[in-house]
C-alpha cells in the first residue's frame, strides 16, 4: 500500500496526466498483490473501463455540445431570456444565470457554458457599466450547474465508474439541486443588483418576445428530446444522445443555417481530443477501481472516518469539506475518477444513500470550477473579460457562498435529490 | 529527427480522421436503431452489438489524440513553480513514463488481443473475433510509441526552450475554453 500511495503521491506531484497517474498506481498495486505477471491486467482493465454500452453517450455529448457552440444557439437563448428578465433591475445579470440553467440542459458542460455565454454576455455587461469582474464572476458561477442539470458527462462517467447508481436516476436527481442552485445565484444576483443599482431595460413587446421564444424554440426543445425521452423511459441514454447530435446537425444546417461542413469537421475533432481526455480517464480509473476493490481501501476509509466520529452529518461534512479541498487543486473530472472509487462505496458502506451522496459528491466537486488557484470556469471568464484573476475570485464570493449553502441544505435534506427520481419509480 | 516527428505528426492525422469517422458511422448506427425502434416498437439488436464494436476502437485512439496535442489534464501547479531547468527535466521523466506506459499497452496489449478469441455475436448471422475489438490496445502502444519523438510536446503546456535559457518562469495557460466538463 505505501509503495501506491508514494507513486501516485510522486506522479500527481511533478504533474504527470492524471489518467497516466491512476494507471501507474493501479500498475504497483497490481505487482504488490501478484507481482510483475499482474501487469497484464493493466490493459484488460483499461479495455473494459471504455467498453461500457452507456458510454457510446460521451462522445455523443461531446459532439452535440460543440454542435450547438457553432450553430449559434447561444444568441437565441440569450435573447428569449432577455426578453423576459431585461426589465428587471440588473437584468443582464440575471439571464446569464437563466441562460446558464437552458444551456445545462443543453450541453452538460460547464467550461462550455462559460465559453459560449460569456462570449456574448461579458462584453454586453460590461458596456452596460457592470464591473468586468463582476460579469466575469456571474457567468463562471452560474455555468457549473452545467453538469448537474442533465443531461451531464459528469453523471454518465459516475455511473459507469460506479455502478451501484443508474445514469438514468442520477439525471433525475440532478434536475432539482441544479434549479436549486441557480436559485441562490439569482438571490445573490438580486441582491447585489439592488444594492449597485445594476442598470435594466426598456419592457420587451409582447410580440418581441413572443418571437423571440419561437426563434429559441428549436434550441429549447434539445433538452426536451434529450431529457424527455430518457425520463420518460421512451429511448435509453445512448439513443437520446444520438437523437440530440442528429437533431442540432438539423436544426444548425435547416433552421438557424450557421452550420458549415467545416464547422462540423471542427466539432469533430475537438470531440476527438475531448473524448481522449475523459476516455483516459475511465480507462485508467478502471485500474485503480480494480485495486481499490482488491485492496480493501474502502473499508480502511470507512474505519478511519468513524473513528473521527460516528454522526453522519459530521462524517457527510467532513466529506464535503475533504472534496471542496480536493477541488482546489483538481479538476471535477480528474477528482472524480481518484476520489469516487474510494468515498462512494465507504460512504455507502456507511448508511448513505448511493443517490444521496452521488448528487453531494457531483455537486460538491463541480465547486472546483469556482475555487482558486485552479477554478476552470472562473479562468476562462477572467480571460473573456480581460481582467485579473484575482479580482474575478473575490468578485464571485458572494456566488460561492450561496452555491455552499446550496450544497448543505442538498447534503442535510436528501428528499431534494431524491424526490424526482422516486416521482419517476 | 524532425522527419520522424513529420511521421508522428502524419500518424495522428490519420488518426484523427479514422476516429472521427468511426464516430459518424456509429452514430450512424446508434441512430438507425432509435429511429427503427420509435417507428416499429421493436428493437434492432444488431445496431447496439455493432455500434459497441466501435467504442473501444474511438476511446483508446482518441487518448493518442489527446496526448498528441497535450491535452491530458494534469496538476501542473506545483511544476510550474519550480525553476526552469529542474522543470525541464521533470517533463522528461514524464515523457518517459508515457513511453512506459505505450509499451505496456504495446506488449501486453498485444497478448490480451490474440487471447481474446471469443466470438462476439453482432446479429444471428454475423460474429466478428473479440481479437479484432482488442486489437485497439496494442494499437494505441504503438501509436503512442511513434509520439514519443515528438517529446516534451506530449506534456501538458511544456515549457518553451528559450525560456530555459533565460530562467524565467513561463507564463502558463490553462485555459483549453473549447473543451471541458
Amino acid at each position: 500500500m505505501p509503495i501506491v500511495i508514494s507513486v501516485f503521491l510522486v506522479m500527481l506531484l511533478i504533474g504527470a496526466p492524471v489518467g497516466l497517474v491512476m494507471v501507474f498506481a493501479g500498475g504497483a498495486g497490481a505487482i504488490s498483490l501478484g507481482g510483475l505477471d499482474y501487469l497484464a491486467i493493466v490493459p484488460e482493465k483499461m479495455f473494459s473501463g471504455v467498453s461500457s454500452f452507456v458510454l457510446i453517450a460521451i462522445p455523443y455529448f461531446i459532439f452535440t455540445s460543440e454542435l450547438m457552440s457553432h450553430a449559434s444557439l447561444t444568441e437565441r437563448l440569450i435573447a428569449f431570456n432577455n426578453a423576459i428578465l431585461g426589465r428587471v433591475r440588473g437584468g443582464l445579470s440575471h439571464v446569464n444565470v437563466t441562460v446558464s440553467v437552458f444551456f445545462a440542459g443543453l450541453t452538460g458542460a460547464a467550461v462550455t457554458d462559460t465559453v459560449s455565454i460569456g462570449r456574448i454576455l461579458i462584453p454586453a455587461m460590461k458596456k452596460e457599466g457592470y464591473t468586468a469582474e463582476y460579469a466575469a464572476a456571474v457567468t463562471a458561477c452560474s455555468s457549473i450547474v452545467g453538469p448537474i442539470i442533465p443531461p451531464s458527462i459528469i453523471m454518465v462517467i459516475y455511473a459507469t465508474i460506479l455502478r451501484d447508481v443508474s445514469v438514468i436516476s442520477l439525471f433525475a436527481a440532478g434536475i432539482v439541486p441544479g434549479v436549486l442552485m441557480s436559485l441562490s445565484m439569482l438571490v445573490v444576483s438580486g441582491f447585489l443588483a439592488w444594492k449597485h443599482s445594476f442598470p435594466r431595460h426598456a419592457p420587451v413587446g409582447l410580440a418581441a418576445a413572443t418571437l423571440a421564444f419561437i426563434l429559441s424554440l428549436p434550441a429549447l426543445m434539445v433538452p426536451l428530446v434529450i431529457l424527455g425521452g430518457i425520463l420518460s423511459g421512451l429511448t435509453t441514454v445512448t439513443e437520446a444522445s444520438a437523437f440530440a447530435a442528429v437533431y442540432t446537425l438539423l436544426i444548425g444546417f435547416l433552421v438557424y443555417r450557421r452550420l458549415t461542413w467545416e464547422k462540423v469537421w471542427d466539432a469533430l475533432v475537438t470531440t476527438i481530443r475531448f473524448s481522449g481526455v475523459v476516455f483516459l480517464l475511465l480507462a485508467a480509473s478502471a485500474v485503480l477501481s480494480w485495486f481499490v476493490v482488491r485492496s480493501g481501501i474502502a473499508r480502511e476509509a470507512a474505519d478511519i472516518i468513524t473513528t473521527i466520529t460516528e454522526s453522519a452529518s459530521l462524517q457527510l461534512l467532513l466529506v464535503i469539506v475533504f472534496l471542496l479541498v480536493l477541488g482546489t487543486v483538481m479538476d471535477v473530472l480528474p477528482a472524480l475518477v481518484v476520489a469516487g472509487p474510494v468515498l462512494h462505496p465507504t460512504m455507502v458502506g456507511l448508511g448513505f444513500d448511493p443517490l444521496h451522496f452521488a448528487i453531494v459528491m457531483i455537486v460538491t466537486l463541480n465547486v472546483s470550477n469556482i475555487t482558486p488557484p485552479v477554478g476552470m470556469t472562473l479562468l476562462t471568464a477572467a480571460k473573456i473579460a480581460e481582467v485579473p484573476y484575482e479580482r474575478v475570485i473575490v468578485a464571485a464570493l458572494p456566488f460561492f457562498a450561496a452555491v455552499i449553502a446550496a450544497i448543505l441544505l442538498l447534503a442535510f435534506i436528501p428528499q431534494l435529490s431524491l424526490w424526482l427520481p422516486s416521482l419517476l419509480n | 529527427m524532425p522527419a520522424l516527428k513529420l511521421v508522428s505528426d502524419r500518424i495522428n492525422l490519420v488518426v484523427t480522421a479514422l476516429c472521427a469517422a468511426l464516430l459518424v458511422i456509429m452514430l450512424g448506427i446508434s441512430f438507425s436503431g432509435a429511429i427503427y425502434q420509435a417507428v416499429t416498437g421493436d428493437a434492432l439488436a444488431w445496431t447496439y452489438s455493432l455500434a459497441r464494436q466501435f467504442l473501444p476502437w474511438i476511446a483508446l485512439l482518441s487518448i493518442t489524440v489527446a496526448f498528441k496535442n497535450g491535452e491530458h489534464v494534469s496538476m501542473a501547479m506545483i511544476v510550474n513553480a519550480l525553476p526552469s531547468r529542474i522543470r525541464l527535466a521533470v517533463e522528461w521523466v514524464i515523457v518517459a513514463s508515457i513511453g512506459l506506459f505505450a509499451l505496456l499497452m504495446t506488449t501486453a496489449g498485444l497478448q490480451f488481443a490474440l487471447e481474446s478469441s471469443q466470438l462476439v455475436m453482432i446479429s444471428d448471422k454475423i460474429q466478428i473475433s473479440q481479437s479484432w475489438v482488442a486489437a485497439s490496445v496494442p494499437a494505441t502502444g504503438v501509436i503512442l510509441l511513434v509520439h514519443l519523438f515528438t517529446g516534451r510536446a506530449l506534456v501538458e503546456g511544456p515549457i518553451e526552450l528559450s525560456e530555459t535559457n533565460e530562467g524565467m518562469a513561463p507564463e502558463v495557460d490553462h485555459i483549453t475554453p473549447e473543451r471541458g466538463a
